[in-house]
């Protein structure tokens, strides 16, 4: 498990894209599932100014509430931002690795 | 009781429009945050927090939205003297220099300025706003219900179409 402090300061888009991509989670099961895959826990304020921005943004879409409960889905768009993200940070990964490797 | 005021009360700090928008999912996650035995005073201050952040984001962009519409007037301002230096451009015919717009009207006559002739203008025009701007006068004559005429500026006719107003601009 990474370390929770160096993952705190990851974008928090980033993390709520990746939880959504295994399909749409309601506020709650967002926590919880972030906290799962990273040791991040991110508050509820904190949640849902970035569910705000993403929505604006087209990156994810709000489906029907559950009573007050509103369960949101990743978009297509969301998709492709979360795949481009993912990419350059796999491939920053590895460049930096290499280096370590290379500066032993 | 209590732990569910509190939110709803710091939930005031976000704009209005967020609140209408999110404002009830967050309380309804707080609540399942406190039934959860989450830390309250945690989840209390991260919502106060975000929602100072969220107003001041939107303070930012009503602030950003005034100062580009400023930019937007001072860099249409020069263009805005250009388009006056070319309309005062010397004409070597007294009188209209242009006509801009499209309508029905009758014969006006400007006070110190030019007439303009009409025709085939079956309804009396109806003036409606004149001004004058040093060489320049603008006025806009508007006709109901439209019809088809042509107005005559100097030695030249323009056509018509059925539209209730028009401007004419020109040379006083």
């Amino acid at each position: 498990m990474p370390t929770p402090n160096l993952n705190a300061k990851m974008d928090r888009s980033l993390l709520i894209l990746t939880a959504l991509a295994s399909g749409p989670k309601h506020g709650y099961a967002l926590m919880q599932d972030i906290a799962d895959f990273s040791g991040i826990r991110i508050g509820p304020g904190t949640l849902y100014n970035s569910l705000s921005k993403l929505e604006a943004r087209g990156l994810i879409q709000a489906l029907d509430p559950d009573d007050r409960r509103r369960p949101y889905r990743i978009t297509p768009k969301g998709i492709a931002e979360l795949r481009d993200q993912l990419s350059e940070s796999a491939r920053l990964a590895q460049f930096g690795l290499r280096r370590l490797r290379a500066s032993r | 009781m209590r732990r569910k005021t509190i939110p709803s009360v710091v939930l005031r700090l976000y704009p209005r429009a967020w609140r209408a928008r999110y404002g009830e999912e967050l309380l309804g996650l707080v609540d399942e945050l406190f039934d959860a035995h989450n830390s309250r005073s945690r989840v209390v201050i991260d919502i106060a927090l975000s929602g100072l952040a969220q107003r001041g984001q939107a303070a930012f962009r009503s602030r950003r939205t005034t100062v580009t519409m400023g930019a937007v007037a001072l860099l249409l301002m020069p263009l805005a003297a250009l388009n006056i230096i070319n309309s005062e451009s010397p004409s070597h015919s007294p009188g209209w220099t242009s006509v801009v717009g499209e309508g029905n009207v009758f014969p006006v006559d400007v006070p110190g300025g030019p007439v303009a002739s009409v025709s085939d203008c079956p309804f009396p025009p109806k003036l409606s706003n004149s001004a004058t701007s040093r060489n320049h006068l603008s006025i806009s004559v508007s006709l109901v219900p439209p019809g088809s005429a042509s107005v005559t500026v100097g030695n030249k006719t323009y056509d018509l179409s059925n539209a209730c107003e028009y401007t004419i601009r020109g040379r006083s």
